[in-house]
């Protein structure tokens, strides 16, 4: 079941390892002579992408092997975790707590992320920080303890979450472009939002590791910090046996730079063309689509692009995308979860380009038609 | 204190959730004649205010029909859970949910080929605390009306979830585009049908205030049977997505049909506001 889209999924293949004896094997690097070990598959069109290491785990390990950062250099949240049946398909949200002293800040460059098998998503979120007492969010978070939260974090913590920008997987490391980082407070509260989906016929264990790596800062020090923004198009109506294509353009409201574009739909999905695109404020109310920034061709293999250098974008410009479907079904399709069901998303990470300015929200939604 | 949100109107949220009760089977009870091929799926919970954090509690063995034909209906679980088979398509609905404890409540779909719709948490409050609240706030609720319940959501911030909006507020006109005024308008002291409520940040239900607070939710109470559109606006975010689980389309894109019913509250009339582009 298709619930929730992994914001980066580029191209990590889950490849078999076959003579897996250990509990897990843990090499490092991107090669394939270490026994059991492969390096992931590129596919698609990511100019920049790291050859990542994919690892197996037995089904009911509860090893995840991520060292923590040395002192001084970061540090280790990990969840408690859960026992997940047979073809158990559940979702949970653990709150964990960076460490130090409250309101000591840490900047944060890279993540490296470890999960045990059958994962389905994950999402990493910080509650807003403030004062002694802390904020609402903070409130309801409370530490160590694991909640069923079915349909993301916000359902017990409410929508002041702010998500951090992170891949999943296995064992990924996760570098954040130069010049920007993460920005976390001793004490504050992180939200561990997991999905898994045990497909294998044992008990499976649903655990998670986050490495934090970077370093305190003193309180006044500034960091950019990247962002993710999604452009939403719910307006699917595939007919039976029939193509649909629909087209959603976004904005941004201040000036940025863009890191990284991807493609969310599902398996009846084909090309997405993406366009640069200057909409109505810069352009006297009529929005003018520009040029093609690339186009996706396959939501599995190809579904992303990585700006090299990262794209200055102003403020009233953005893309514009186009979700083309091919329905080879008996019956219609639209917008929904589940493999059965399509999607239409165009997601990606940036920052802002002024130093010192306050990131904006950068999402934007588009549900039906206004005519049918 | 007493507190409520629609925080779990997270687009994920409704599907994820309704989706594994679909995988559970929870199920149509077999009464009625079905009308069509499309299913709705949902979960009913209790409406709680003195709450703090969303544990939300579902309504077990609440009636749910399409009305006003009352076939086909089901019945909602232990958890509040129900799936209502045998609609009709290309249509738009009411669909009712009645319990001997709650205040009965009417929701409005848009039904097409495409949406086998799974709905958003529909919310009913028990009729003790409908009680308690015209004891507080010295409310009278008038025979022969009924009311409306309404929202607007934004996008949250790089995630697929929506998040209430802080400063809309609305009005409503009746078909030829008269606006209704509402008990609690400038000068409608005396008048009715009204008043028009926004909750407070607290949660509190709050006459007193003119645009909603960042539980993003409101009501109008004592409108008159009939059909109305209700319109929606912020200084500074466009309103005009619609959800087809949350009112009828008009021609105006920030504006969503609704009925009123004599007796029910017609619940989730709303709209996605977000910044223009």
């Amino acid at each position: 079941m298709e619930v929730a889209l992994s914001y980066s999924r580029k191209g990590i293949a889950r490849s078999s390892v076959a003579g897996l004896t250990a509990a897990f094997l843990a090499t490092v690097g991107c090669t394939t002579e270490g026994p059991g070990v492969e390096c992931a598959s590129g596919g698609g069109n990511l100019p920049n992408q790291q050859c990542i290491p994919s690892l197996r785990f037995q089904d009911n390990s509860v090893v995840v092997p991520l060292e923590a950062p040395m002192d001084g250099e970061g540090f280790q949240l990990a969840t408690q975790g859960v026992t997940l049946g047979p073809l158990d398909d559940d979702e949970w949200c653990e709150t964990l707590v960076v460490p130090g002293e409250r309101g000591v800040k840490y900047a944060v460059s890279s993540f490296d992320v470890a999960m045990t098998p059958h994962f389905h998503h994950l999402f990493v979120a910080k509650a807003p920080f403030g004062g002694a007492e802390g904020t609402e969010t903070e409130k309801l978070m409370i530490p160590g303890e694991r909640v069923r939260c079915i349909g993301g974090a916000h359902v017990v913590y409410g929508s002041g979450l702010v998500p951090i920008p992170l891949q999943q997987g296995e064992l990924v490391h996760q570098d954040y472009p130069e010049g920007v980082g993460l920005v976390v407070y001793g004490g504050q509260k992180i939200s561990v939002n997991y999905h898994y989906l045990n497909t294998s016929s044992e008990n499976a264990v649903a655990k998670i590791k986050l490495n934090f790596n970077g370093g305190l800062v003193s309180a006044d020090e500034q960091v950019i910090e990247l962002q993710q923004f999604g452009y939403y198009n719910q307006d699917i109506q595939i007919p039976p046996h029939g193509r649909y294509a629909t087209t959603m353009e976004g904005t941004f409201s201040q000036d940025v730079y863009v890191r990284d574009l991807f493609r969310h739909t599902h398996g009846l999905g084909r090309n997405v063309p993406v366009h640069l695109f200057s909409g109505p404020m810069n352009n006297d109310g009529v929005g003018m689509v520009g040029e093609l920034v690339f186009t996706s061709t396959d939501y599995q293999n190809d579904p992303g692009w990585v700006f090299d250098p990262p794209l200055f974008v102003k403020a009233g410009d953005g893309f514009s995308f186009t979700c083309n479907w091919q329905n080879d079904r008996d019956y219609p399709v639209g917008f929904g979860p589940t493999a059965d069901d399509e999607m239409c998303m165009l997601l990606g990470t940036w920052w802002v380009a002024n130093p010192g300015e306050e990131p904006d929200a950068q999402d934007l939604y588009k549900f039906e038609p206004t005519d049918e | 204190m007493r507190t409520f949100s629609l925080r779990a109107l997270g687009r994920v949220g409704r599907y994820a959730l309704a989706a594994s009760l679909l995988a559970g089977g929870c199920g149509d009870d077999g009464t009625g004649e079905a009308r069509g091929p499309l299913h709705v799926a949902g979960v009913i919970q209790n409406l709680e205010l003195n709450t703090e954090r969303q544990e939300f509690t579902g309504v077990a063995g609440a009636r749910v029909c399409l009305y006003p034909d009352n076939a086909p209906c089901t019945t909602s679980d232990a958890s509040g859970a129900y799936l209502l088979r045998g609609l009709p398509e290309n249509t738009d609905v009411i669909l009712s949910y009645e319990h001997p404890d709650y205040v009965p409540v009417l929701r409005l779909i848009r039904l097409f080929e495409t949406n086998r719709k799974i709905l958003a948490p529909s919310i009913m409050g028990t009729k003790e605390l409908a009680e308690r609240l015209v004891e507080d706030f010295d409310f009278e609720s008038r025979p022969g009306r009924g009311s409306l319940q309404f929202f607007a959501m934004q996008p949250s911030n790089g995630v697929l979830q929506l998040q209430e909006v802080e400063g809309f507020t609305v009005e409503v006109r009746d078909l030829e585009g008269n606006t209704i005024r509402l008990l609690g308008d400038p000068g409608e002291e005396d008048g009715d049908p009204g008043p028009r409520v926004f909750a407070s940040a607290e949660g509190t239900p709050d006459p007193r205030l003119t645009s909603s607070t960042r539980r993003g939710v409101g009501g109008i109470a004592n409108l008159e049977p009939g059909d109305y559109d209700l319109v929606f606006s912020h200084p500074t975010l466009e309103c005009g997505e619609r959800l087809s689980e949350a009112g009828w389309r008009t021609e105006a894109p920030n504006a969503a049909r609704f009925t009123i019913i004599d007796g029910w509250v017609t619940s989730m009339v709303g709209m996605i506001c977000q910044r223009p582009l």
